[in-house]
Formats: C-alpha cells, sequence, structure tokens
C-alpha cells in the first residue's frame, strides 16, 4: 500500500430491483475509486486488523496510542490511583488497584467468561486471556469431542503409508550404515597414521598386509641373542640367572612401545 | 525387503572394521593382535606379566634349594608350567623358551629326588616347546641325560643291573645328542660372526 488509508463510512445500498443493485454498486466502486485511488481496494484480514485497532483506541487500550497519548497529555491522576501507585512503590503489596487496572482485569474476566464451555475455534483474545486459557488447558485439559476425535484419528491415519509396515527406508539404512563404515575406517586408518608417525621402526619391517601399528612396535621374539651362542648352559643351575636377564630385555621392550604408542621418540 | 537384506551384511562390515580398529586401542600400550591380520605379538604387559612372575617363582625355588627342600622348589616352579600361558598355543617365543628352561629344571630337581618318570616328562614336554636347534634345546636333552645317569646309578644300588645298563646307554645317548645340538649353535654363531665381518661386496 502506498501513502496511508483513511477509513470511510461507505453507505449502504439502497433497497431495490436489480436496477437498484446496479446502481448501488457502481456507486461503491467509484466510491472505492475515490477512497484507494488506484491502488487496490483492501482486503478482509487488513479490514478487520484496522476495525480492531479503532476499536482499541476507541477504549484507549491499544499500547503504542495509550503512551503516545500520555506523552503528548497526560491526564491527571485521580487520587484514589495516585495513592495506590504511591503505596505501591514503597512496598505495599495490598494496595488497591488503578482504574486501568480494574478495567483490564475486567476484561480479561469478560473473555474468561466468554471462553468457558466453548469448544470451537477461539476469537482474537488478548495475551492474559491465552496465557490463562493455556494454564487452564495444561492444569486440567477438556475431553475432546467424539467427533472431532473420530477426524483427527482419520486424518492421521490418512496420513500413514498404505503400504506394508517396514521398520526403516532403505535409504535411511543404506546411508546410516554407511556412515558407520567409513567411520570405522577413518577410526582405524586414523589410529594407524598416528602410530606411523609417532613411533621410531624399533622393529624387523612387515609385509604389505601387516597393520602399521604393529610394525612400529617391537615384537614377541626368540631370547637365543641375549646369551652367547659360543657358550652352553650349564648341566645345572644358572636358570634363574637366564630368566632375570630375559626379564630385564623384555621389561626395556615394554618400556620402548610404550613410548612408541604415546608418540615419544 | 531390501533394507532387510543390506542391513546384516552392513553392520557386520561395520562391526568388523571397527573391531580391528579398536582393538589394538583397548590393550593398553598398543599392543596385541588383531585376528584380522597375521597374528603378531608384540611385547606387552602380559608378556612381561608372565616374565615376572616366572622369574619370582625361580627366586623362590632359589630358597627352597638352598634350604634344601627341593619340593617346594618342584612346587614353585610348578606355578610357571601349570599357569596360563601368554600367546595361548603356541604360546610366544619368550614365554616357550622361558617354560622350557623351567621344565629343564623341574627335571632336573625331580630326578633328584627319584621321580625319574616325571621327570622324562617335562623334558619331553620342554623339547615339544624348543624344538629349534637352541642352547634351549640342547640344555634340555643334556638334562635328559643327567636324568638318565641318576636313574641308571638308582637302578644299580636297588641291585637292577639290566635296568641300570639301559639307563645309562640312554644317558649317553642323550649327551652325545646335547653335544652335537651344541655344536650346531656354536657352529651356526660363527658363521654368523664370519658373515658379519665379511667386508661388504663392491
Amino acid at each position: 500500500m502506498k501513502g496511508e488509508r483513511h477509513l470511510r463510512v461507505v453507505p449502504p445500498p439502497p433497497e431495490g430491483g436489480d436496477s437498484a443493485r446496479k446502481t448501488a454498486e457502481m456507486r461503491l466502486n467509484e466510491a472505492a475509486h475515490e477512497a484507494w485511488g488506484d491502488e487496490p481496494p483492501p482486503t478482509e484480514a487488513e479490514l478487520r486488523e484496522a476495525l480492531e485497532l479503532e476499536r482499541a483506541l476507541d477504549e484507549g487500550i491499544d499500547p503504542v496510542a495509550a503512551a503516545l497519548r500520555s506523552a503528548y497529555r497526560p491526564e491527571p491522576l485521580d487520587d484514589v490511583d495516585h495513592e495506590a501507585l504511591l503505596a505501591r512503590a514503597f512496598g505495599d503489596a495490598g494496595a488497591p488497584p488503578t482504574a486501568a487496572e480494574k478495567r483490564e482485569a475486567e476484561r480479561l474476566a469478560g473473555e474468561l467468561d466468554a471462553m468457558k464451555g466453548r469448544r470451537t475455534a477461539p476469537e482474537p483474545k488478548s495475551e492474559p486471556a491465552e496465557l490463562s486459557e493455556a494454564l487452564r488447558a495444561a492444569w486440567a485439559p477438556r475431553s475432546i469431542e467424539p467427533l472431532k476425535n473420530e477426524a483427527l484419528i482419520a486424518k492421521a491415519l490418512q496420513k500413514a503409508p498404505s503400504r506394508g509396515r517396514r521398520a526403516l527406508p532403505v535409504t535411511m539404512v543404506a546411508l546410516t550404515s554407511l556412515a558407520a563404515v567409513a567411520a570405522g575406517i577413518a577410526l582405524f586408518f586414523g589410529q594407524a597414521r598416528q602410530l606411523e608417525q609417532s613411533a621410531p621402526t624399533a622393529a624387523a619391517p612387515t609385509n604389505a598386509g601387516a597393520s602399521v601399528a604393529q610394525a612400529a612396535l617391537i615384537r614377541a621374539r626368540s631370547t637365543t641373542d641375549l646369551f652367547d651362542p659360543e657358550t652352553p648352559f650349564p648341566r645345572s643351575g644358572g636358570t634363574t640367572e637366564r630368566i632375570d636377564r630375559i626379564v630385564a630385555a623384555r621389561s626395556a621392550d615394554l618400556r620402548a612401545n610404550r613410548f612408541a604408542s604415546w608418540g615419544v621418540r | 525387503m531390501i533394507a532387510r537384506a543390506l542391513l546384516g551384511p552392513v553392520i557386520a562390515a561395520s562391526l568388523l572394521i571397527l573391531g580391528c580398529a579398536t582393538q589394538s586401542e583397548g590393550t593398553g600400550a598398543g599392543t596385541g593382535t588383531c585376528s584380522c591380520e597375521p597374528s603378531v605379538p608384540v611385547v606387552d604387559p602380559t608378556l612381561l606379566a608372565f616374565l615376572s612372575k616366572a622369574r619370582a617363582a625361580h627366586h623362590e625355588a632359589d630358597l627352597a634349594e638352598e634350604k634344601g627342600d627341593r619340593e617346594q622348589a618342584v612346587r614353585a616352579l610348578l606355578k610357571i608350567v601349570e599357569g596360563p600361558r601368554p600367546g595361548g598355543e603356541p604360546p610366544s617365543p619368550e614365554v616357550a623358551e622361558v617354560i622350557a628352561d623351567t621344565r629343564a629344571r623341574l627335571a632336573d630337581l625331580r630326578s633328584a629326588l627319584g621321580d625319574f618318570e616325571r621327570a622324562r616328562a617335562d623334558v619331553d614336554e620342554g623339547l615339544r616347546l624348543a624344538p629349534g636347534v637352541t642352547h634351549f634345546r640342547g640344555h634340555l636333552v643334556e638334562v635328559r641325560g643327567l636324568v638318565e645317569e641318576r636313574r641308571a646309578k638308582a637302578l644299580k644300588e636297588k641291585g637292577d643291573e639290566g635296568g641300570a645298563a639301559k639307563a645309562r646307554d640312554e644317558a649317553l645317548k642323550a649327551f652325545e645328542e646335547a653335544i652335537e645340538i651344541q655344536d650346531q649353535v656354536i657352529a651356526e654363531a660363527l658363521k654368523q660372526k664370519e658373515k658379519g665381518a665379511k667386508p661388504a661386496p663392491p
């Protein structure tokens, strides 16, 4: 819409026959043209909103208009309201309500009375009335009318797939499974790469199929290289000393493996 | 139907891969093996735990022997050979060699106690774990000779000349075999030493 629109009272069509109706329509069109110019006529929603605003302005409950009016031309307070506001400012929670508060309360009571027992779609309400209705519905929800219940069930069933029951859609299963496989592969290769970067090769190189992580660690192996091959074991005794040597050597190997797995060189 | 058909194989594959990826993570220092690849045991805490246990048992046996209590020494060493073995079957090389050496000591102790049959069983079990040409095997064969030598002496004291002669022959045979094994080990060591000392070919 361009510029401001002004509401005008359009005269009702005169009673009479077809010619009279045509004449009335022509007058209406002319009046609309005069009112809106080249702009398209307002929609029903716009008209309804305008009427609502007009009513709020008349009753003095539109917050923006009331604030503007109070700022531009403040009205004197009643003595009762003045005393009540002062008492409240000094912390008296039991101070009497002001006239404006009483008006709001009465309006809310009227809306609540109108809502009581109503089962049809609600009309536009004030914010406190909507809050009150929500609280009431949460505390003591009303039962659904049987016909409405049937309608809701029928609507829900209509939305359900007509084919046989299926646990999961094919696409979802396939995508989830692929994601799991990809995560497994990433974990596997990520860990192997980390070990490869952090640990020096302390063992013989592995074949192509062996894990990189395994290759980076010292393998279990024969202990014969810990003993002088040119000196056979004594016939009796010496076993404890041999075990001591084996444990000492493999303790060092384990320490090296731990450092390798931690990425310490 | 397609979803159900896909679900099984894909989940199985995912679990297999995840299992491989997480197994090495769960074994402390990144050790252990995965069933998805060739078995490559590494030096890990489990192996060290076994070796430490073996060391403690041998020291316990030493103390028992110092007291002259061979039976207690045998009981101490049985904790090694009868307990759990890391690496399963066959055990890892270190485990196999430690058990083989322990079997040799057990055979020595048992034959000194006169229990020749169990001593021979110890030697046989040790030889099963040390099939290669090593000093461990040579030592076991030598202990077999020692066992038979003691048996021969015991039988002779009992007046069983035939049995004693047979045991003596067994002992001689075992000592010869032990020398042969030790010779092979020494020869192999010398060969390796000579190979390492040779200058690299141009």
